[in-house]
């Protein structure tokens, strides 16, 4: 008659578990407190206290008036702690559950596919880029791409995961909001800061403007669709920009204004699409969507300044000197799929590991190994990627390259772990210095290395930690 | 610190848990009975809720000055744990308090410690913080896993003490609540609900009421044996029940259980029993007068919410051997549906189309006057597993209805001999006993006559309200005076 409360959101336990059949003993004449040990015996075998087993005689039906009729015991208390007592201990095993973290390898390559693809708008847009060099003799409007590029790098990293916050209460429409603005102010960021980079650096403004405010557009409207899981449709989307790009870079067609304009043709339908996924997205609210208080934005600090560090970092490799070397980019932004992928890997892991080891010490040491064979398949990918786009797009050889990637790889990855485990300010806390030495000259095998090793330790005694897991 | 105030009116803080007055039925029409029922009283209610954020479902009458709830999953309480010494000094108390847990010979420990958690919760400590600390983790983890203790067996993995101190933070949480000052503390559950009123008493001398209607420690234990945790988990958490049991027992000033049947458990659990006293549920006769002629078809009517405790699917297997005999018979199920109970009630359906008696059995779905429900049948059934003191069956008494019930909780104790009572879980038994009935019309006069006269001496609800009352004011002039005049009602034709 009473109702009661379950102690955990979602936790669903049946008030009264299925009577227990009825055994058929052999012979007929049944000796009744075999036929009670023999009907009871499963319950008592795993039963806690004698108490629980009195519950379970009681809720089969079995009243005491039976019990002393049938079984020549007082009551169900008497009955149930005769059970108990004779019952050897069995521990059933729950149903297993499955890892939650089992995402497929081909939804984490799409995510590495379009977070790479939008690069191919570069030779795409050559035409509007072109023009005086830039200070320092770097390409015209680097300073302008640049600046726009980071800061819509960073903000959409801090968007994504304050989304993340909402959507995980269920808040769709404060999630849709936050979204809503959230671009907007990105694509006015990404241009602001284009503006400011480009009067102080670069010379003719004009279309290089353009080319950044269409870029912080694309950035808001793709951080939707990759923040809701629309990678399909962005992937479709990118499509007319990035096989045309791709034809360009390959040499196949001249570039020209009239093919830049299949950048807008892209920027449109990005647009378009995140609109529909936003409506999509309010729709999911049911009516009480208020209530709860916002979760606060010093939450989603860190990943922004992380994302933030993350661009310096993975940007600084490609601006050497006076000249633009993208290939280490683009290895690590298209290995971020990978990385994705062997996050996931290393949180399945740790799920079994949680319910494999039976002391502290037991799962550290499962921690630390998961950490260095997530890592380590990481770095593998990351070394063929570089060198295979090492290779293609600049003719770099293999080792001089590796040195370089290698350590700023390793502190990458492991930062991103960090940040999916709650230590979000630790690995902002590493990065943004790491980045702030990049960009005041240090060399990057030192930055990457040093960061590497700092993150490592960190994540070695923290991830070993099972409270860090729950 | 105690006492009430001279001269104003009595106050009343009526803890629930998942009832009022967030809830429909059971429990909650209890408390607004009573609630109803004392114009002259001050009430508050503390109710322990899921995320908080429910609504009320009861339109609450002046005399409810405020509503407050403790939530056990809504936000994570803010707060940071304590460290060094101070996070050692707590972890070396929640150890003794989790080996209270574990195992028995440790039970005296857990009253102190339950209290020093709950010091440490409403001394600014985040009771939150400090359980999700590693240190924590690791004191369940090195504890439990000691060759002395039964868990140690069982292989406790880490997730198992995850899981653990997850359930135990959160069922926990009611202690950082600040507990009523002042008055009477009155928990209409077991449970959760007695948390604020152990801390009322322990730390402001509050007189603590104790009523039982179902036993809150019996429905844990059958509701763990399907949950999805390993034997250390469910040893731990259901310790924590069985140890808050005993602590309510034993420190309520007065446990008043709705019958006697329940009694034996809280004799079981530790309470002293000069101070545990039966208190009926009642109904207000006004509302339920006689129900008049029986239906022209021989009916057999039921109500209740559609469930699995409810056990219809013995109801409706015994209707299908009555109407073997008395092909004319129906059946009228009278009852909503609650939320996630789908499933059962499509299982109902199946059995019907499979014992092939469709055409005579109608789920009629929630009525608004439930009286009807018990006019509409030549006899009122009720075929639970589990009750506490039934409404519906005093109800269908009240409306001077002849009852085929089951023998379950304190069944036998309401109907006495004025209806027929049938052990649970069988069909055949249930479906003899409704054939006698609905063969002798003389015998249903009868009985259903008898039925209200006992209602009307027993189990009216201005009887229950005014023992309420009294017991209110017993309490607060002398709480530990109460037991002496613990009495329990005396029943005519019933043996229990």
């Amino acid at each position: 008659m009473s109702a009661t409360l379950e102690l955990l959101p979602g936790l669903r336990l049946s008030p009264l578990p299925p009577p227990l059949p009825r055994p058929a003993l052999p012979g007929g004449a049944a000796d009744p407190a075999e036929e009670a040990a023999v009907r009871f015996s499963g319950i008592a075998a795993s039963a806690v206290h004698p108490f629980e087993v009195a519950a379970a005689i009681e809720a089969d039906g079995v009243t005491d008036r039976q019990v002393q009729r049938d079984y020549g015991r007082m009551d169900a208390f008497e009955l149930a702690e005769e059970l108990y007592a004779d019952t050897p201990r069995d521990y059933p095993e729950p149903e297993p559950v499955p890892s939650p973290w089992n995402a497929p390898l081909s939804a984490s390559l799409l995510r590495g596919l379009v977070y790479a693809l939008p690069g191919l708008a570069f030779p795409l847009g050559r035409p509007l880029l072109r023009g005086p060099a830039d200070v320092g003799g770097l390409p015209h409007g680097t300073f302008a791409l640049a600046a726009s590029l980071l800061l819509c790098w960073g903000w959409n990293q801090g968007l994504a995961h304050h989304t993340h916050l909402w959507l995980g209460r269920g808040r769709y429409r404060a999630a849709e909001r936050g979204l809503r603005r959230g671009v907007a102010a990105c694509a006015g960021l990404g241009t602001a800061g284009a503006l400011i980079a480009g009067l102080l650096t670069g010379r003719e403004l004009g279309p290089v403007l353009l080319f950044c405010a269409g870029q912080s557009l694309y950035m808001g409207a793709s951080c939707v669709l990759l923040v809701l899981g629309c990678e399909r449709g962005l992937l479709c989307a990118l499509a007319p920009a990035a096989l045309a790009g791709a034809a360009v870079l390959a040499g196949l067609l001249p570039g020209s204004p009239a093919l830049s304009s299949l950048l807008l043709c892209t920027l449109v339908l990005v647009a378009r699409r995140a609109r529909r996924a936003l409506r999509a997205c309010g729709e999911r609210a049911e009516e009480d969507d208020g209530g709860e208080h916002a979760p606060g934005l010093r939450a989603s600090l860190p990943h922004g300044l992380f994302g933030l560090a993350m661009a310096l970092l993975t940007l600084g490799t490609a601006l050497r000197g006076s000249h633009v070397d993208i290939a280490p980019t683009v290895a690590l932004t298209l290995s971020m799929g990978p990385a994705e992928w062997l996050l996931y890997g290393y949180r399945s892991r740790i799920h079994h590991a949680l319910r494999a080891a039976s002391s502290s010490r037991a799962f550290a040491l499962r921690s630390v190994h998961s950490l260095f064979l997530g890592l380590g398949s990481y770095l593998g990918v990351l070394a063929v990627l570089g060198a295979v786009l090492g290779a293609f797009l600049a003719g770099i050889p293999f080792g001089p390259q590796l040195a370089d990637l290698m350590p700023l790889g390793a502190a990458v990855w492991t930062a991103l772990l960090l940040q999916a485990l709650g230590s979000a300010w630790t690995a902002a806390g590493v990065c943004v210095p790491a980045a702030a030495a990049t960009l005041a000259g240090v060399g990057e095998t030192a930055v990457g290395g040093i960061s590497a090793a700092v993150l490592l330790l960190f994540a070695c005694a923290t991830l070993g930690r099972a409270t860090v897991h729950r | 610190m105690n006492g009430p105030v001279k001269n104003g009116p009595v106050e009343v803080t009526l803890l629930t848990e998942g009832t009022y007055p967030y809830v429909h039925g059971g429990v909650s029409v209890w408390c607004d009975q009573l609630v109803r029922g004392m114009p002259d009283v001050r009430f508050h209610v503390l109710g322990i809720t899921g995320s908080g954020r429910e609504p009320h479902v009861w339109k609450l009458p002046p005399q409810v000055a405020s509503v407050s709830s403790a939530p056990l999953w809504g936000p994570t309480p803010q707060g940071s744990a304590p460290r060094g010494r101070g996070l050692r000094r707590f972890l070396a108390g929640y150890e003794r308090f989790l080996l209270a847990l574990l195992d028995v010979d440790f039970e005296q420990y857990f009253a102190d410690e339950l209290y020093e958690l709950a010091e440490f919760a409403l001394t600014g400590g985040s009771l939150t913080a400090a359980l999700r600390t590693e240190g924590a983790l690791r004191s369940l983890q090195s504890l439990w896993s000691r060759p002395f203790l039964a868990t140690h067996a069982a292989r406790p993995t880490v997730q198992d003490a995850l899981q653990a101190t997850d359930l135990l933070e959160h069922a926990l949480r009611p202690l950082a609540v600040q507990p009523p000052s002042r008055g009477v503390a009155h928990a209409v559950t077991g449970g959760l609900a007695v948390l604020p009123g152990l801390t009322a008493r322990r730390f402001h001398g509050v007189p603590l009421l104790l009523s039982e209607h179902g036993i809150y420690l019996r429905e844990r234990y059958l509701s763990y044996r399907t949950a999805p945790y390993r034997w250390p988990v469910k040893a731990l958490i259901l310790g924590f029940f069985r140890m808050l049991a005993t602590e309510g027992y034993r420190g309520a000033d007065l446990i008043t259980p709705c019958n006697r049947y329940n009694r034996r458990w809280e004799e079981r659990g530790g309470c002293d029993p000069e101070r545990i006293r039966t208190i009926y549920n009642g109904v207000d006769p006004g509302l339920f007068p006689y129900a008049g002629p029986e239906p022209e078809t021989p009916t057999l009517s039921w109500a209740g919410r559609v469930d699995p405790i409810k056990d219809l699917e013995t109801l409706i297997r015994a209707y299908a051997l009555v109407r073997a005999e008395i092909p004319e018979v129906r059946l009228r199920l009278f009852g909503g549906v609650p939320a996630g109970g789908e499933a059962y009630r499509e299982r109902l359906d199946r059995l019907v189309s499979e014992l092939g008696v469709g055409d005579g059995v109608v789920f009629e779905g929630r009525i608004d006057t439930v009286r009807h429900a018990y006019a509409a049948g030549s006899v009122v059934m009720l075929s639970s597993i589990s009750e506490g003191f039934p409404f519906s069956l005093i109800e269908a008494m009240a409306c001077g209805r002849a009852t085929v019930s089951t023998d379950v909780g304190g069944v036998r104790e309401a109907v006495g001999d004025t209806g027929l009572v049938v052990p649970p879980r069988e069909p055949e038994a249930m479906a003899r006993a409704t054939l006698g009935l609905l063969r002798q019309p003389q015998l249903r006069q009868e009985l259903g006559e008898a039925a209200r006269n006992r209602v009307l001496e027993q189990f009216t609800l201005e009887r229950t309200v005014t023992t309420f009352r009294n017991l209110y004011q017993a309490l607060l002039d002398d709480p530990r005076a109460t037991p002496s005049s613990a009495t329990e009602p005396v029943l005519a034709g019933c043996r229990v």
